[in-house]
């Protein structure tokens, strides 16, 4: 894996999951994503963010539940790791920093 | 969620989805594809959730989440075809005859390919065709090669199943005719006599009726096209028809059948199948009789294993058979898998299976291997000298890190897909041209079969192998340059000596000429057949086929027509039968052919008597004890002033009295051979020989067919003109003529396309110089001859070098296939080397037009 850079989709899915707690998995990414954005990511999209997030180790994953829904296959639930917070709040830093670099118009 | 229980997301999504999505994604995202489904039935409906499903499941088609696709590679691909694209966009007058002379030779070779399966899965549908075996006999005709008869007598095929537990069923197989009649509708039609496991044992599928009321005597069971011909499009099964046997009897039957339409690779068939019950009503004869022969007998075995056993058990059958049929004595049995009757059926006779030959699949294979080499080597030409135009685009690459292999798989990615394009419209064009061109040649009818899979592979080879062959040399050529050098300029491809192109060029034009060389020779040689003298006056001659005893009576009503000159009667017919003849000269055995006439026949027939006397009723030593010989035999015994000379027949001297010229007796195939005349005796006559006034011709056929019909109501009438005894050789013959023709005509349509190609790209090449040259002052007349002069230099070479070589390549086909055919020289050759010499310039002229006819310093000002 090249880099440990996030991603601006990565980011999202990773800000998702976060938001999400114990309750992150891909149905619930995706809808929380539809609900916040304008986006509707496919399945692929969201599962090639998700797979490329845990290459990178910023989320780990736990076997959850069956259900009838699912027809029998199971959850697997994401959940942010150190790391990956510690990326979130450096690329929060990162942005903050630069955003104040931008001179205000207003004050000329 | 309840109610969406039972709706399902499509399936093959989901296998598309297990199939390539990486296996420790598959769990989670198939939970989550069934789980947006399960939602979006609720929220829009199981249509859109469907459709989603399908979208989704397309869209996992990603390099994360799917093991299938290198990304790497498919944009390397999809570059390679872009490029393709623009290049054939670009070079549109090569890239056109590049893909068009590829379609035309695909075309031709998909069509010989759908001939060749064709006969090569010949009637292989029936379910039993392992077990399924003709049985043939060996026959030997006097002390002459053997050879293989159909033919079985008619109580064979029962007895044998009888004795033999091995065999299942057995079915015979009689052609017959009759009139049918249904109502109004009154044809004359073939039908076949068979017995009532025939449909078990050959599984014709039917479209209407039940196939075990064959076995009932008043039966019938039709054809389709026999079907469609006397009900139209309506419903026959239970209606009657009327059958009117030749002997004027008149049979009942009931369609209780009517069968598919067969399959086109169909060459074992039927038109009508009526119970075998009826045999000897139909053929007037007893059924138990060893002397009466059916046209074929099949067994079904239970297993294919057992025919060795069958066939030595039979041997006691060879001696039943002989000594009812005295002159047609069997060497042996034989069993014959029906798998193989097809293949070989032109070395049986009497078959019922047909079959093409071996020889014509032979061709067929190198007819359609010839056009695609054409093809091919246009291609390759035309490749090498407008890659002179790609030189930077390789340079480029080369320079930037493209390897040699890399080059050489996009070059021939290009290839196929140009071949792609003309594989399409091969097809296309072999279905839609080649295909009813090739029906109306043969006594076939062929479909287009894009169902057929052996098709596809068939295509498929073809794509590979074009692609292949045509594209390796140029991209091996191409990319073997150095990029250093492509951009100092100091490779220049086309305007070197160009020994490639030239070679390919001469090859091409050799390969032309044979073809055209051998067409005009087949089509001057079935003139010149046609012409030839027979040796006899063959035109206003009707022959009639006596079956019985008939003789007296019918001989004088035929006499008593005013039409008739004369008639006579005869053991042996010219053009029809002869026998062998066993005699001795000055003491050592002699062996050679005999017609056995009655007095008047060589007059009647008007041989050229060049030496004594033809048979005189009046001298009785005639009718026994003479003969009249022809040249041939004069010259083959080395006979001097052969008549006066005695031959020994046994005991008994028999006087040559007369020599005639050689004349043809059968078609010209083969050669002549020596012949003696004797006097046969009346009660032997099994031909009837009218000479008929000029002009009365057809007239006194109508006429002797009529009194036939009075006189011998039991049997068919069977008469014919003697001019047209070879009629079937000359039908024959015409088809390999015709054949070639069309080969001729695509190979020189080929060579003048590639010849078109190439001088096309040179002169956009050398266009500064020929405007040079112009604006010098040099006349037109010089311009055409410097264009014309590297082409007609490479046809003068292949013309030179192909002369001689076909000539003895046909010359050598001719001998061995005909004993008399036209001789070959001078005329021809010339005239298919002008026919080419007129092709090539007129090909090379209109390029040369847009030469003279530009401006010189329009062409001058660019850059």
């Amino acid at each position: 894996m090249k880099g440990t850079n996030l991603g601006e989709f990565e980011e999202l899915v990773l800000l998702i999951i976060g938001a999400l707690k114990e309750d992150a998995y891909g149905v619930t990414i995706k809808y929380e994503i539809e609900k916040h954005t304008k986006r509707k990511p496919s399945v692929g999209a969201l599962h090639s963010a998700l797979h490329r997030l845990e290459a990178k180790g910023y989320v780990d994953t736990r076997v959850g539940e069956a259900t009838e829904k699912r027809r029998g296959r199971r959850k697997i639930y994401y959940n942010l790791t150190v790391t990956g917070r510690a990326a979130l709040e450096q690329a929060r830093d990162l942005r903050n920093m630069l955003f104040d670099l931008i001179p205000n118009p207003a004050k000329g | 969620m309840s109610n969406s229980q039972n709706i399902d997301p499509p399936k093959w999504a989901i296998s598309l989805v297990r199939r390539y999505v990486k296996p420790h994604l598959l769990e989670r995202v198939e939970g989550d594809l069934y789980e947006l489904f399960e939602d979006r039935i609720e929220r829009s409906g199981p249509f859109k959730a469907r459709w989603s499903f399908v979208l989704d499941s397309i869209r996992l088609l990603r390099p994360a989440t799917s093991n299938y696709i290198q990304f790497n590679q498919f944009v390397m691909l999809s570059n390679y075809f872009k490029l393709s694209l623009r290049n054939l966009k670009r070079n549109y007058i090569p890239s056109f005859i590049n893909i068009f002379g590829l379609s035309v030779a695909i075309g031709a070779c998909y069509t010989l390919f759908l001939f060749l399966n064709f006969a090569m899965t010949a009637n292989n549908y029936h379910e039993h065709k392992e077990q399924i075996f003709q049985v043939e006999n060996f026959l030997t005709r006097s002390g002459k090669s053997s050879f293989l008869s159909g033919n079985s007598p008619e109580p064979l095929g029962p007895a044998l199943k009888d004795q033999f537990p091995q065999i299942e069923s057995f079915t015979r197989y009689n052609r017959s005719a009759a009139t049918f009649k249904y109502k109004d509708k009154v044809f004359n039609d073939q039908f076949q006599i068979v017995d009532p496991a025939f449909l078990d044992m050959f599984t014709f599928p039917l479209r209407l009726g039940d196939k075990s009321l064959l076995a009932q005597p008043n039966s019938i069971i039709l054809s389709h096209a026999m079907a469609e011909k006397y009900f139209g499009d309506g419903d026959p099964i239970g209606e009657s028809m009327e059958a009117i046997l030749p002997s004027g009897e008149k049979l009942g039957f009931i369609v209780n059948g009517v069968a598919e339409k067969f399959p086109t690779n169909t060459t074992f068939l039927f038109n009508a199948l009526v119970s075998y019950q009826n045999a000897p009503a139909i053929l007037g004869r007893d059924s138990n009789s060893w002397a009466n022969f059916v046209n074929a007998t099949f067994i079904k075995l239970r297993n294919p294993g057992d025919a060795e056993a069958i066939l030595a058990g039979m041997k006691p059958f060879i001696d039943l058979q002989n000594q009812s049929r005295e002159n047609r004595q069997i060497e042996d049995f034989l069993l014959e898998n029906f798998q193989t009757l097809s293949a070989s059926a032109q070395g049986l006779s009497g078959r019922v299976v047909g079959g093409e030959a071996k020889s014509t699949k032979i061709g067929v294979v190198i007819i359609g291997a010839l056009l695609l080499l054409l093809a091919c080597f246009n291609y390759i030409n035309i490749a090498i000298v407008s890659s002179t135009r790609r030189i930077k685009e390789i340079g480029v690459r080369k320079s930037i890190g493209g390897s040699k292999s890399q080059l050489v798989f996009q070059f021939l990615t290009e290839n196929i897909i140009i071949c792609a394009f003309s594989v399409v419209l091969g097809v296309a064009l072999g279905a839609n041209l080649f295909l009813p061109l090739l029906n109306g040649l043969m006594p076939i009818n062929l479909g287009s079969d894009l169902g057929n899979p052996t098709i596809w592979l068939f295509l498929l080879g073809i794509l590979l192998f074009t692609g292949v062959v045509s594209g390796a040399y140029p991209a091996f050529y191409i990319s073997a340059f150095n990029a250093v050098n492509i951009f100092q300029g100091r490779v220049k491809l086309g305007s070197g000596k160009g020994y490639l192109f030239k070679t390919f060029l001469t090859f091409q034009f050799m390969l032309s000429f044979l073809v055209a060389f051998a067409s005009i020779v087949f089509i001057q040689n079935s003139k010149y057949q046609r012409q030839i003298d027979w040796g006899y006056n063959q035109s206003q001659v009707i022959a009639v086929y006596l079956q019985d005893n008939s003789y007296e009576q019918f001989r004088n009503e035929v006499a008593s027509l005013s039409e008739t000159e004369e008639v006579v009667g005869s053991v042996n017919h010219v053009g029809r039968s002869r026998r062998g003849f066993n005699f001795s000269l000055d003491g050592e055995p002699k062996e050679c052919l005999q017609f056995q006439v009655g007095f008047g026949y060589s007059e009647i027939m008007e041989f050229d008597l060049l030496q004594g006397r033809l048979f005189e009723q009046s001298r009785t030593s005639d009718s026994d004890r003479a003969v009249v010989v022809n040249e041939k035999f004069v010259n083959d015994f080395a006979i001097e002033s052969p008549v006066g000379k005695f031959i020994k027949v046994d005991t008994v001297e028999m006087e040559i009295i007369g020599v005639v010229k050689d004349f043809h007796y059968q078609s010209f195939y083969s050669s002549i051979e020596p012949v003696v005349f004797r006097v046969g005796q009346e009660e032997d006559f099994n031909y009837l020989v009218a000479r008929i006034g000029a002009g009365n011709v057809v007239q006194a056929g109508e006429k002797m067919q009529n009194l036939w019909a009075r006189l011998n109501p039991d049997f068919p009438y069977e008469g014919f003109f003697q001019d047209q005894t070879f009629d079937d050789f000359f039908v024959q013959m015409s088809r390999p003529t015709r054949l070639l023709i069309g080969v001729a005509f695509l190979s020189i349509i080929l060579s003048a396309m590639g010849l078109f190609g190439l001088v096309s790209l040179l002169i956009a090449q050398k266009m500064k110089e020929f405007s040079i040259r112009k604006v010098l002052g040099a006349a037109v007349s010089n311009v055409i001859y410097m264009v014309n002069k590297p082409f007609l230099l490479v046809m003068v070479i292949a013309l030179i070098l192909s002369g001689p070589l076909s000539f003895l390549l046909i010359d050598f086909y001719l001998d061995t296939i005909h004993s008399f055919h036209i001789p070959i020289g001078i005329i021809q050759i010339s005239l298919a080397m002008i026919l080419m010499i007129a092709v090539g310039v007129i090909t090379v002229s209109t390029q040369v037009l847009k030469v003279v006819r530009s401006n010189p310093v329009q062409s001058l000002r660019e850059e």
